[in-house]
């Protein structure tokens, strides 16, 4: 009778390992058309070591001290450099953003709370400032769990509607507003990365090169559909991909194929840390 | 004057067994009935407790009656100390504690012997004091008379301890002095800093100020949102589950004290007395203290008028200054015996496992566990637009923020009431600061930088909202006034906070305590810019406000109102009050009137700093509704 020994520590440590190298990988393949700078370098670097950070205080294995150091430290680095600069650093970020997104929603399928849906709550409001063509794939997503998801524990579909999209709501009427007081023009959108961001990512990426690019989220798809592990998860992936993607042809001056990049790269990091996850939580089974 | 006279026989000498059971006595002189005797002793069994506290807390006989039966019992004489008082040059001032814990007290003195008068003679006080002095005699007296006849003597010592304890024992932590002299250095240093810098530098000078106060606020802001997303996870730090409170058997619990201050609230009492008997604890453990202030007849007529069972006691606090709800509690802390206390208001509702949970939570704690705080929260949310702000602002500030405090092993201000102290080191770290008026929040820190832990526990007790904006504005600007005292006192020495709190505890000092008074201060000046901006196109702010700044400005109100608007809806969510997150949008209208008080509350801290803002309780129509259902129930 053989016993499946699950070290369950070792291999939580290798989903967290796993999902910051396929981001740090991510970050580098967006800069590496662009000589990388010792600023953009410490912003990757620093952006990494708060991506971890953030995943284990998620998983209920660290402390929140480092994790506010931490995001201090960023939000202190980020006004030091300007972002225009750092590809890498964006992509690093509109990568997060979907792999949280991604999780989020599937943490909230599995039970309904208060954290996951206030979590995608601020990340659209995040994705929003960094890249919109993320947002609106994260936007999608959200809006699939309050057609699908609505639940009694925050307050159905009314409480739910409240909670997960007052930020995004609050943040585009202040974007708005600011971009109404400062050019009189409703349309100015101040608060808004997408002009930094066209500039720097637009060269770097185009349609061909994605294509190579969705292979690998491709091809992790294919092996969790062989494996027989796919689930919502893998669904909410390709809705917000096919989304992110319908934007680009929607919002032409907003949305550009990079964002849909990042949304299945970043989706399919969950996916792969999900696996490594689901493992670590298996109970011993007897053969 | 009557004079002691030795009894058939010397007091408690007699053997247990010649003399009749207590109960029985009681049957006999037709002061109890039979089936309350078994009634009573089924309840002693499930409870550990004496049979005569049982028959006492459940107010079957008078308890004058009663304590002359059990002198007869014990065959002793019955005083009463009303007429027959007590020598007070007996006392020694250093054991008042203990005679208010062994409820007995030095009597006469005559022919060489010494005469107590006791209403317990079996407490091991008593067997303390034969032990020690061999000629010493018993005479019994009520619980009643022990604790008024102790006020009488030893009062003023109580009302000069409540009133300088803290002051003279650790005066570094007493708010007593508001600004130190050091402090007054330091700011006169600072204005004049900030004046000559703005006569020099105008334009960098605003621009610089205008900068930190943004940077300041942003980060008090994020610090919110990051405790409130921390409390939004279905578990956080520390709770007790239904299961433990189960466990517990009543014998096992200790005697639990309750202080309940009042002052001028007669009107509330009934729904008091019936809220405190709904507690799930065995009623003989209760030592439950109506704390009124001597001049405020009206409410002792009240309190009298109620016939309350001997569970309950009235604790009158002679007139001094500063007349304030710490001063009156600090006083009724000598007359505690319990070995928990709690503090509740007179219109509070806590649940009823309330004090069980908090004795789990003190097991679970440990020692090292000084308070534990109940959350707080409104039971008539739904009264008006005030009410229905003033339930958000208590569930993000009970629901969200505490949990997640103590979660961060930061010092926690505690709420006003529902706080659970281990009595011992209450008493230690010198009880409340008199003249702090947010003098729970200020214990809270203190405990902290002591090395003791305060944690929150999952049960809620439910208060009346302030419907009524005057009154409102009154308790607020007391609040806000107090915050800037406990900031005060626990600035006067930074180093040394940092040493005992840690970095973490400082900063969370500066962001929670500091920031709450700062924001609400500099709200207006926020708002402004803005307003005027929107009406002038900051043509007329341009010289002193250049663009990059009001950008900066009104991105950070707006972030700042953003982020503060959706943690008040994650903590309506969390209480389930989803009725009220749409109220959440109206929350900067709320925040411009707590700036208003803000400002009262600065004014006060000039004028009048130990001045104690009364909160006018019982206006809510639910609780006029609950005072008529409960007043009949009393009847």
């Amino acid at each position: 009778m053989l016993r499946l020994r699950v070290n369950k520590p070792a291999v939580s440590f290798l989903a967290q390992m796993a999902a910051c190298l396929f981001m740090l990988a991510l970050c580098v393949a967006g800069a590496r058309q662009q000589a990388l700078e010792t600023g953009a370098i410490l912003k990757i670097a620093a952006l990494f070591c708060f991506f971890w950070l953030w995943h284990q205080q998620l998983t209920r294995s660290g402390s929140p001290w480092p994790l506010s150091l931490a995001a201090v430290s960023i939000t202190a680095f980020e006004a030091s450099l300007r972002i225009d600069q750092i590809p890498g650093a964006l992509y690093l970020t509109g990568g997060v953003l979907a792999y949280i997104t991604v999780w989020m929603f599937t943490t909230y399928r599995r039970q309904p709370g208060l954290q996951p849906l206030a979590t995608m709550a601020l990340v659209i409001c995040a994705a929003l400032l960094a890249n919109p063509t993320v947002a609106i794939g994260c936007f999608a997503l959200a809006l699939s769990l309050f057609v699908f998801n609505p639940h009694p524990a925050v307050g159905g579909r009314l409480g739910f509607a409240f909670l997960l999209f007052t930020p995004v709501t609050l943040c585009v009427s202040a974007a708005v507003m600011l971009g109404f007081l400062v050019t009189g023009n409703v349309m100015a959108y101040p608060l808004s990365a997408p002009p930094i961001l066209h500039s720097a990512a637009r060269p770097m990426l185009d349609a061909a090169l994605l294509a190579n690019e969705l292979l690998i989220p491709i091809a992790i798809l294919a092996s969790r559909i062989a494996a027989g592990r796919a689930g919502s998860s893998d669904l909410a992936l390709v809705l917000i991909v096919f989304i992110a993607a319908a934007s680009t042809r929607w919002f032409p001056g907003y949305c550009d194929v990079s964002g849909v990049w990042l949304l299945s790269l970043g989706g399919s990091a969950f996916l792969l840390t999900n696996a490594f996850e689901g493992r670590a939580s298996a109970r011993p089974a007897h053969a | 004057m009557l004079e002691p006279r030795e009894t058939a026989s010397r007091a408690g000498r007699r053997m247990p067994n010649e003399r009749v059971r207590l109960g029985e006595l009681l049957v006999r002189e037709k002061l109890i009935t039979a089936e309350q005797l078994d009634h009573a002793l089924e309840l002693q069994q499930k409870w550990g407790s004496r049979l005569g506290d049982v028959i006492l807390t459940m107010g079957w006989v008078r308890p004058q009656e009663f304590y002359r039966t059990l002198a007869s019992h014990f065959g002793m004489e019955f005083v009463d100390l009303i007429k027959q008082p007590v020598d007070g040059s007996l006392l020694d001032r250093d054991r008042l504690l203990s005679y208010s814990e062994g409820l007995y007290l030095p009597w006469r003195s005559q022919n060489g012997a010494l005469w107590i008068a006791t209403a317990d003679p079996t407490s091991p006080a008593i067997e303390e004091i034969r032990k020690s002095q061999p000629n010493v005699r018993l005479v019994c007296t009520s619980k009643f008379d022990i604790i008024w006849e102790l006020q009488r003597v030893a009062g003023s010592k109580f009302s000069d301890d409540a009133v300088n304890h803290l002051a003279t024992f650790d005066p570094k932590h007493s708010a007593r002095t508001v600004v130190t002299p050091p402090q007054k250095v330091f700011l006169a240093l600072a204005l004049a800093a900030a004046a000559c810098l703005l006569a020099a530098f105008p334009f960098g000078f605003v621009v610089g100020v205008n900068a930190l106060i943004n940077l300041f606020l942003f980060v008090s802001f994020l610090f919110r949102l990051t405790l409130c997303w921390m409390s939004c996870a279905d578990r956080i730090g520390f709770s007790v589950s239904d299961e433990e409170v189960a466990s517990l058997t009543d014998t096992e619990l200790p005697v639990y004290t309750v202080l309940v201050p009042m002052y001028q609230e007669p009107e509330v009492l009934p729904i008091l007395t019936a809220a405190l008997r709904r507690m799930d604890y065995p009623r003989s453990k209760l030592d439950i203290k109506l704390i009124l202030e001597e001049g405020d007849a009206q409410t002792i007529e009240a309190a009298k008028a109620l016939a309350l069972d001997a569970t309950f006691e009235i604790v009158r606090v002679p007139p001094s200054f500063p007349k304030t709800k710490p001063k009156a509690c600090n006083y009724a802390l000598n007359l505690a015996r319990g070995k928990y206390l709690t503090i509740y208001d007179a219109e509070d509702k806590p649940q009823a496992d309330q004090l069980k949970k908090a004795v789990v939570a003190f097991r679970k704690l440990g020692e090292g566990t000084a308070c534990v705080q109940a959350r707080l929260n409104y039971f008539n949310a739904e009264e008006n637009w005030l009410t229905r702000m003033f339930t958000l602002e208590y569930s993000l500030w009970f629901d969200m923020f505490l949990p997640a405090l103590d979660r961060l092993r930061v010092p926690i201000p505690l709420g006003g009431t529902s706080n659970h102290f281990d009595l011992t080191k209450l008493r230690q770290v010198s009880a409340w600061d008199p003249f702090n008026v947010t003098e729970d929040a200020d214990l809270g820190l203190r405990f902290a930088a002591l090395g003791y832990r305060v944690g929150v526990i999952n049960s809620v007790t439910f208060e009346e909202a302030n419907s009524r904006l005057g009154n409102w504005i009154r308790q607020r600007s007391r609040w806000i006034k107090g915050y800037i005292q406990t900031w005060l006192v626990n600035m006067r020495d930074p180093v040394g906070l940092i040493r005992r709190v840690g970095i973490q505890g400082f900063c969370s000092l500066q962001l929670f305590v500091g920031a709450s008074v700062f924001s609400a201060l500099v709200y207006p000046f926020v708002v402004l810019p803005f307003l005027v901006w929107i009406f002038t196109r900051s043509a007329a702010l341009s010289p002193f406000f250049p663009a990059p700044v009001l950008v900066v400005s009104v991105a950070n109100l707006i972030a700042g109102n953003s982020i503060l608007i959706y943690v008040s809806m994650l903590a309506a969510a969390k209480r389930h009050h989803f009725s009220l997150l749409p109220y959440a949008l109206t929350a900067p209208a709320y925040w411009l009137l707590m700036s208003v008080a803000g400002y009262k509350g600065l004014w006060q801290l000039v004028t009048k700093p130990f001045y104690w803002e009364k909160t006018t309780h019982g206006i809510s129509k639910l609780t006029s509704a609950e005072v008529l259902r409960a007043s009949s129930q009393s009847e």
